[in-house]
């Protein structure tokens, strides 16, 4: 007896709304070009399908399903107090998508959402439109990544590109893209960049924007990694044309974490490379050291790992370094250790503080302290950002 | 354990015999057969929905199903057709047995530009007529027609079986209400008594990934030919009969039959009337027929689930035995409170699933005399001991 399980993607949902609407049906279609074996059902509300009763995350996850839909409602929100603002007065997030192809265990997604499939959102531009509409107030930064890793699918749609074009637009908009993807072609985004700025075309121009990754048919592999294909280390051909209010934060964790816990994401090396190549573009870069994840010999997997780091990247160049251990919500984890009974890092004993499950108070300060003093041996205070010291 | 339900014996007959079922001569309300494990119990419903869903809730109740297990619908089903003879909203599988095409209708039940969004078109589907056999079809949509409620069965498994949705109706399918359908669900396939329902009942116990449908296509519901010669299972209205046929029945006068109420030939000849047990005994024989054709499919279907569902169970933590026993045996001996066995049992998943030696820990405190305790107080030094073992 044996049995196999679905390529993701097999099944691509698309909501009614996505028919009636003439751009939001082309999107689509590019998207599912990329598909040619899959299976479209057509839906009603992308609701009828991600919020259905008792889902199982990772089971779903497995087998990922993708929802085609169109976003109604609020579309920018607050950041909420959990999420690192990183010193911003008007700190905000928004999500063009839902779940996240990479596969952490350790995520917070597993627990927060009813179901593993992704949704990607077709009308970005009303985001634009709810951003400029908060620009005319004040200036905006705008975590743009957050519940999902956009990066990871950036050759199915292109929302990178196009959120880089939109910041560098309005000058009061900047906009984080955190990600886990290694060797991300940033030629493309840049080449993309190039051309709209020689056209001169104006944002809404740009519905259609071919930013070089979408054409052709991709198999689920390229889709997965952003590289880690050895495409991506071509020379850079002119000038870049990149604001550096476009901040792309990578998180870094050691060889140990990545291989037990952060799956389909990008190799350490991978991201290092691509955090190199985002430094030389102008990119502004921000490295993120959290979550810190408990790991037999802690010590030595993240001393490994910052020594290559400090060996690899000029540190000095990077804007800021965020430093924070695992830490989640009691129901989210909850939901998480259901569904992950045999996840050693969601099984892990941690403890419950008023809701909040972390390691041990002892094995937090050893694990942050450890990592900011190594930071700041290279680098000044005022760029280290712990989360532990952040809240207090 | 996989739950596989089915509404009528004759159908259901082919699929116990391929599974090797034995009936269960201690259950009287609802016809069970089981394997001798038992990993497989297939219940009889009887037609329509509300027959399905009390059948599925009373057995889903008596065996405690949960966690691990797999549900399986089977049955047959009547094709739905538009009005230029193609079916709506369908995963074909193209001439080669892949995944063809996902041919979705617009709004005038053409196939539309998003039709090419899935590569070749395939022709339209099922209705290659061969003798009863029109096709067997995994559900990937399932509509209750008296709620106007949609549900999705997640799409886990590859199979090589093409898929359909289905629309699922309390009443009899006449001509008329094929017609209302054909406008007010168009691009649906198929149309049964009980899928719907089994979903709705199924997934209070269930969720949507522990779900399947499978439809074997008997009839071509409304049209003339079949109406003319004999009632499907579905139910249709015959003109020569002058009799409303309910699903897998007969109607004559106050008196309805199905044909999931009678076992055998005699039983026929003891139920019916002299004129209309050569009828009843041709349907039972058709959908016996039907079933009997794809049986392979049906009972492959079952073996992947089978493989699953166990799978599922072996993903446990602490599945090892002698861990459990020597955890149980610490609780006892070490007078420990609920909260504490909790703890315990937290700490232990974690070291099984990162290789952690902690039974070694433990002999040491027996063979130091800390365990047994004489009391709770002291089960919390055993305790922090094994937690100081498996966290440092």
């Amino acid at each position: 007896m044996h049995y196999e399980l679905n390529r993701p993607f097999s099944h691509i949902y698309v909501e009614e709304k996505v028919f009636l609407d003439k751009e939001y049906r082309k999107k689509a279609e590019e998207i599912i070009s990329h598909f040619p074996e899959t299976v479209v059902v057509r839906i009603g509300h992308y609701k009828d399908v991600f919020n259905r009763h008792r889902q199982n995350y990772v089971r779903q996850h497995e087998a990922q399903a993708l929802i085609l839909a169109v976003k109604q409602g609020t579309l920018v929100y607050p950041g909420a107090k959990v999420c690192q603002s990183m010193g911003n007065e008007h700190f905000y997030y928004t999500s063009c998508m839902m779940n996240c192809l990479f596969d952490c265990e350790y995520c917070y997604l597993k627990g927060m959402y009813p179901s593993g499939n992704m949704v990607i959102f077709l009308n970005i531009r009303d985001i634009f439109s709810e951003v400029e509409a908060l620009l005319k107030e004040h200036p905006v930064y705008l975590c743009v990544s957050y519940d999902s890793d956009l990066m990871a699918i950036e050759r199915l749609t292109g929302y990178v590109s196009e959120w880089i074009n939109f910041t560098n637009r309005h000058p009061g908009l900047t906009i984080e893209i955190r990600t886990k993807a290694g060797n991300i072609d940033f030629d493309s985004l840049v080449k993309s960049n190039d051309a709209e700025a020689i056209n001169g075309s104006k944002m809404d121009d740009k519905a259609d924007a071919d930013v070089g990754h979408t054409a052709g048919t991709m198999s689920f592999s390229d889709a997965v990694l952003m590289g880690d294909c050895g495409e991506c280390d071509k020379a850079i051909h002119g000038a870049a044309i990149v604001s550096p209010r476009n901040i792309f934060a990578f998180t870094l964790s050691p060889d140990y974490v990545v291989r037990h816990y952060e799956h389909k994401t990008g190799s350490p090396e991978g991201r290092i490379r691509s955090v190199k190549k985002a430094l030389e573009l102008g990119f502004t870069v921000r490295l993120c050291f959290d979550p810190m994840i408990f790991c037999p010999d802690w010590r030595n997997e993240y001393g490994s790992m910052m020594d290559k780091v400090f060996a690899e990247i000029p540190v000095e160049k990077i804007f800021d370094f965020s430093v924070g251990s695992f830490r989640l919500s009691e129901e989210y984890l909850k939901n998480m250790r259901r569904n992950m009974p045999d996840s050693a890092v969601v099984q892990y004993p941690y403890e419950n503080d008023h809701g909040v499950y972390h390691y041990s108070q002892k094995l937090t300060d050893e694990m942050e302290t450890w990592m900011v003093d190594r930071l700041r041996k290279k680098l000044p205070e005022g760029k280290i950002f712990r989360w532990s010291s952040v809240n207090e | 354990m996989v739950f596989v339900f089915m509404a009528l014996y004759p159908e259901a007959k082919p699929v116990i015999k391929r599974l090797g079922l034995r009936k269960r001569t201690d259950r009287t309300r609802f016809q069970e057969f089981v394997s001798e494990d038992p990993e497989i119990v297939l219940a009889i419903t009887g037609v329509g929905p509300v027959a399905a869903a009390a059948a599925v809730a009373a057995v889903l109740t008596e065996y405690g199903a949960g966690q691990g297990d797999q549900l399986l619908s089977v049955g047959t089903a009547a094709a739905l057709r538009g009005e230029h003879g193609s079916v709506g909203t369908v995963a074909l599988r193209g001439e080669h047995g892949a995944v063809g095409t996902a041919a979705l209708y617009g709004e005038h039940g053409s196939v539309e530009t998003m039709e090419s969004l899935c590569g070749e078109k395939s022709s339209s589907i099922i209705l290659t007529e061969s003798g009863h056999d029109f096709g067997i079809f995994l559900l990937n949509k399932l509509l209750d027609q008296n709620s106007d409620r949609t549900f999705y069965p997640d799409m886990l498994i590859k199979s090589d079986l093409m898929e359909a949705s289905c629309i699922t109706g309390s009443m009899v399918l006449s001509q008329r209400a094929a017609a209302f359908m054909a406008v007010a669900a168009e691009g649906y396939d198929l149309y049964d008594m009980e899928s719907a329902a089994v979903y709705q009942a199924g997934n209070l116990f269930l969720g949507p990934h522990q779900m399947s449908f499978i439809r074997v296509v008997s009839d071509r519901g409304t049209e003339a030919e079949d109406r003319k010669k004999v009632v499907s299972d579905e139910g249709i209205e015959t003109e020569d009969r002058g009799q409303v046929v309910s699903n897998g029945g007969i109607k004559t006068g106050n008196q309805v039959r199905v044909v999931s109420d009678v076992d055998t030939e005699t039983e026929v000849k003891m139920v019916m009337p002299k004129a209309e047990v050569s009828y009843v005994s041709e349907m039972a024989a058709r959908v016996n027929a039907v079933i009997n054709s794809h049986v392979e499919e049906i009972s492959g279907y079952v073996e992947k689930l089978l493989a699953l569902s166990e799978k599922e169970k072996s993903r446990d933590g602490i599945s090892d035995k002698s861990s459990e026993a020597l955890v149980d045996k610490i609780i006892e001996d070490g007078h420990f409170s609920k909260v504490m066995q909790d703890q315990l049992k937290q700490y232990v998943k974690y070291a099984v699933l990162s290789g952690i030696d902690w039974e070694n820990a433990v002999r040491e405190l027996y063979s130091d005399g800390v365990l047994p305790t004489i009391d709770k107080r002291g089960g919390k030094k055993v305790l922090d001991r094994i937690k100081q073992c498996i966290m440092n």
